[in-house]
Parts: structure tokens; sequence; C-alpha cells
């Protein structure tokens, strides 16, 4: 009976270590096992092949077919980073140890339409207070400006009382956040919680499922409440400036933004990145990061391809202009704002 | 994890030292000491977890554990209970040496077993566990993907069989005690899902139920124990495994560890021919 037990035991136990195999494939490190990994790893994680119309397919046997055993590691890379450019996605970058590749044509082929010179010299007079990455003054005409260049840059709640509090005696409130490439989405939720009164739905985030390109979880609501009572909040008109370097969080922020009754956006089409990037690895140790989550505006559209500014509002800043130290961005703003009553005006 | 282990045990050597405060005044009570491994474990660690990576991990794995047992008052011939504590650190790289994974693991068990002896003084035990894990594997690089958290309440079944024998004077005990998480409870984000979504409050599909074809784990170490009468040496192998898949991902760590021991105050094995049987009842052999 004892030595049955002990059978018994054993058998179960070497069942189930045969019913729990699951083999993921094993790629080499060569030159066609490394391709390949990376072409997996997009195939079944990426997450806009269906907005961007990309046959994946097609794209790997096009790239696939210019290696050869004779193909070294530089070359690789190079082919590798052609193939990955096709997703035109900035948020896609190859990194090996010497270089990392980078799409950059989101922005590079449009106007840059910002100064950072322009801006400090001309506008703010190299006289500015800065927290929290903020940089912000009252400008002449009693408009609040503030400039966030990333939203790598974390926001402290009590950095925020103070800026409001600042510039609270203003008519409008102008945030900056052109060439803003983005960083953490949390930032937005403290950011926003400033503007608003009540809870609102920002957007949906929606992630992937599994590895079919179809495979995707239902939208899941963003949802940002007010900054708790005891906060410095601002509930007057606000503009925010963008350009096509806004990217990603900067994005995201646009979207949100764009929602809000006393929110004006002006400037030109953000640069998009709507999807959280995750990141992975192929067998030579080079890392690839790659969309995998998107991030749909409240009405649950894309917003992968940018956000629009306001109607009327789209404004280009010529690079003429701003050699001459004219934002023409940064004026329409002021234009905006110059004849609003300031707060104490409106009481 | 200190003050839990401390918690846990303490409560055990109060009744400990009341047994044989009461053997003292009263030879019919018997003594049912708490035996106590402590022990350091170092050796080779491999991860595979493919909600942060695809490819294999490999590495040194360090580690503290403590095991502690008492025959039961009811029947302490035949029913032991036991608690296990043990901690991980590990320092794990990818195979081309460029990125590197940080893991912490902590588990505890609580159970009790059924002991009998078969011929040849081969003692066998067999019982269960209640089997708490947790833990991250983290990998600096990644970004919105960086942890792979690790989390999960197990029942178990748990079984060894240990005989003693003796070179010279010197009296070992050989043991091999293994235990299978058998029905579980596990945390899994989805296949791309960040922790973003999860900290935004999208719990859904988080936790699973194991069983061996999805959370198939395994923990068996094969030690070999020194009594000297006031404490004993234990040297050992551990071999663990621990496989989980949903969500269409895929996790697979093994460890095989070197396991050094101590435990104090001796495992009875040279107490033992001199005790009457109805005075002391050790829950290792």
């Amino acid at each position: 009976m004892k030595h049955n037990a002990i059978i018994i035991f054993l058998t179960l136990l070497l069942s189930g270590s045969l019913s729990s195999c699951h083999d993921e494939p094993e790629y080499k490190d060569d030159i066609y096992g490394n391709f390949d990994a990376l072409w997996n790893i997009i195939d079944q994680r990426y997450c806009f092949f269906k907005e961007k119309d990309i046959d994946w397919n097609e794209i790997g046997k096009k790239y696939r077919d210019q290696i050869t055993e004779e193909t070294n590691s530089i070359e690789l890379f190079f082919i590798c980073a052609a193939m990955l450019d096709e997703l035109k996605d900035g948020h896609v970058n190859l990194s090996s140890r010497y270089n990392t590749s980078y799409y950059r044509k989101w922005w590079s082929d449009y106007p840059q339409d910002f100064s950072m010179r322009t801006l400090e010299e001309n506008y703010l007079e190299f006289n500015w207070l800065t927290t929290s990455g903020i940089m912000y003054k009252q400008l002449p005409g009693e408009i609040a400006y503030m400039y966030y260049p990333s939203f790598s840059y974390i926001i402290s709640e009590t950095s925020l009382d103070y800026i409001l509090a600042i510039l609270q005696k203003s008519r409008g409130l102008i945030i900056d956040i052109r060439d803003n490439g983005g960083g953490a989405l949390t930032n937005i939720k403290t950011l926003v919680g400033r503007l608003i009164n009540e809870k609102m739905t920002a957007g949906y985030i929606q992630h992937k499922t599994g590895p079919g390109h179809n495979d995707f979880s239902d939208p899941y609501p963003i949802e940002y409440e007010p900054a708790p009572s005891g906060r410095v909040k601002w509930t007057g008109p606000v503009v925010l400036l963008t350009n096509r370097s806004c990217f990603s969080a900067a994005n995201d922020f646009t979207s949100v933004m764009k929602q809000l009754p006393n929110v004006t956006v002006v400037g030109a089409r953000t640069g998009g990145g709507g999807g959280l990037p995750f990141s992975s690895e192929l067998p030579n140790g080079w890392a690839v990061r790659f969309s995998a989550c998107p991030l749909l505006d409240a009405s649950m559209q894309c917003t992968e391809f940018g956000i629009d500014p306001d109607e009327g509002c789209e404004v280009h800043s010529l690079e003429s202009d701003l050699a001459a130290g004219k934002d023409a961005i940064l004026d329409f703003a002021i234009n905006l704002l110059k004849d609003l009553p300031l707060p104490e005006e409106k009481e | 994890m200190i003050m839990v282990i401390l918690i846990t045990v303490c409560p055990c050597g109060v009744f400990s030292q009341n047994a044989n405060d009461s053997l003292h005044e009263n030879r019919s009570f018997t003594s049912r000491p708490v035996t106590g491994y402590y022990s350091l474990e170092i050796g080779g660690k491999s991860v595979l977890a493919t909600y942060l990576s695809p490819l294999k991990y490999q590495g040194t794995s360090y580690g503290l554990s403590g095991q502690w047992s008492k025959a039961m008052p009811f029947n302490p011939r035949h029913v032991i209970m036991h608690f296990d504590a043990s901690a991980a650190f590990d320092n794990l790289w990818n195979p081309a040496g460029t990125a590197r994974m940080i893991g912490l693991n902590a588990g505890f068990k609580w159970g009790m077993s059924w002991r009998s002896d078969l011929p040849a003084k081969i003692q066998f035990t067999a019982g269960g566990t209640i089997d708490i894990d947790g833990g991250a594997y983290y990998l600096l690089r990644n970004g919105n993907n960086p942890v792979q958290a690790m989390a999960s309440a197990a029942l178990s079944a748990r079984a060894s069989l240990s005989r003693p024998f003796k070179i010279g004077n010197f009296d070992f005990l050989l043991t091999d005690v293994a235990s299978l998480p058998s029905l579980s409870a596990f945390f899994c984000p989805d296949y791309g899902e960040t922790y973003y979504e999860i900290y935004l409050g999208n719990h859904s599909g988080l936790a699973h139920t194991g069983w061996w074809g999805n959370n198939f784990r395994i923990d068996n170490l094969l030690s070999l124990t020194i009594d000297f009468g006031r404490t004993a040496a234990m040297i050992g192998y551990r071999f663990k495994a621990d496989t989980q898949w949903a969500n269409n991902l895929n996790t697979k760590i093994f460890t095989h560890s070197f396991v050094i021991g101590i435990v104090p105050g001796g495992i009875g094995l040279k107490k033992k021919k001199e005790r009457k049987p109805s005075e002391t009842i050790y829950s290792i052999y």
C-alpha cells in the first residue's frame, strides 16, 4: 500500500511535467536567426498594422532577400533598420552597441515652427522662472505663459501650486509644448487635474491579447479626476501651442486638452506617437522598441497620426520670422488672449 | 520577512519550551521539539519570461531558506507540522551579455504531513501545504514592460523519503523532499498589457487558476544531514522548476542550487537510541 502511494505520487509528478510544456521558438544568433527574430517580434506585438495598411509579410520578404550568409553585422543592422522604417513610427528603434536606428520623417519632413532661442530672447527676455522642468513667466499684457519641454520632467504638485498661484492674475494661460517629445503619461494627469472641475474620460487604452494582428483588448477608459481641493487650479481660458515635434505623451496631452471647453489648440498638427512602446531583444543582444498599446482619444479614434489644432487655429512660424525674432504661433495665442478680462475684472 | 519568520516561529519555540518544562514536571508528557533547518543556497538559474524578452536569461541565484517542523500533539508519531520560508536574489544576463535582469523572490509554506515507516529504515511522509509566493524579475533596459511580477497562492502536495545510515561514529540522514503545487491562483499580465493600464484600474484577466497544465512547479531538495548530537549540518542540492503559461505568455524558471545548512539542536539520531520512546519525538526522523 505504501509503495503504491509512492508510485502514484511519482507518476503524477511525471505527467505534470509533461503536460506543462509550451515551447517557444528559438532563433540562432546568426544573420538569418536575428533577422527572423526581429521580424517575428514585430509581427506578433506591433499594434498599428491595420491603421497603417502594412503588409508585414511582404516587407519581411523584401528585406530578407537582401541578406546573405556574407552579410556582416553592421550591414544587417541597416537592413533591419530600413525594414523597421517601413512602419513609419517614431516609437520604433533598433539599438546595438554602435547605433540606434530612428525613424525621423514624422518631424523632419515638416516645418519646425519653433525656435527656443527666439522664445528665450524675444518673449522671455532671458528672464523666467523654472520648476519641475517648466519655464514660466507672465508676459506683457498680463498673459500667463508656461513652456514644458518634456513630459520626462516629473511635475510636482507643489511646483504646480506655485506656478499657478504666481500666474493667477492673468487674462489667460498659454501652455507651450512645442518640441515636447513625450515622457511619462502620469504627468498629463497631474497637469490636466488643475484644469478640470469634474471627472472626465480622457481617452482609452488597448493592448494586444495575443500574437495575431487583430488580437486586441476592449478599449479601457482613462479617467482623470480634478486635483483635490486645496490645490491651486486654473479655471480661465487656456491656449495650447503645438508643433509637429509634439510626440507620444505630448500628443496624448493634446488629445486630452482638445476636449476641454476652455482650451484652444493653436499651431501645427502634432507628430503622433499614439502607441505605448514595449521593448524586446534579439539573440545577438540588440534591443528593439515598438508601439504595442494603442492610445485612443475620447471618441475612440486612433491618435497615432497626430492631433490637429482647433479649426481656424492652424498657424506656422516661418523660419525667416523666427530668425527675425517673431514667433507667429505664440503671437497668435497672445492675440487670442490679450483682450480678455482679468480675473478680478470678471468679478 | 525576518519579522514574519520570527512571528511564526516564536510560538513554536514557546510550545517546545513548554513541552520541555512539562517533561521535567511530569514524565508522562511527550516532548516535541521544533527542528529548524537554516540554509544558504547558491546556484545557477535560467529565466525565460516572454513578457519581458523572448530570450532565456541565465546567471546566479543566491538564497536563504529555513524550515521548521514539529510533531503534532494529537498524533506525534505520525503527524508533523512544518513551515518553510525562503528568499532569493538573482543576477541574470541575456545570452549576448548586453542586458541584465534582476530577480527578487520570497515564499512561505505551511502544512502537515503524515509519516510512516517503510522497510529498511526508510521513512516516508506525505501531506499538503499552503504556499504563498511572490517576487519580480526586473529587466533593466525595458521601457513600459520592465517587470514580470510573480505572485501565487497554492495548495501543494508534499512528500519525502528519509533513510538514516552510519559511517563510523557519525550518524547521517539522507532525505529527499519534493513539493508540488497542484492547485493555485497566480498573477499574470495580459500578453501586451502595460503596468500603466493595470495602474489605471484594468484588472481583468490578471488572476488565473493554475494546475499542472498551466502552472507546473516543483521544488525538490536532496540533502544529507550529519547529526553531531547538539547540532547537525546539512548539505544538499535543490532543484526548482516554476513554469507558467497564461495569456499567450510563457514563463519558465529553473534553479539548481547547492545548499548548506545547520540544524541547531540536532535532528535526534544520536539521542534516539538513548531516549525512551515516549519522551521525545522529533519531526525529522
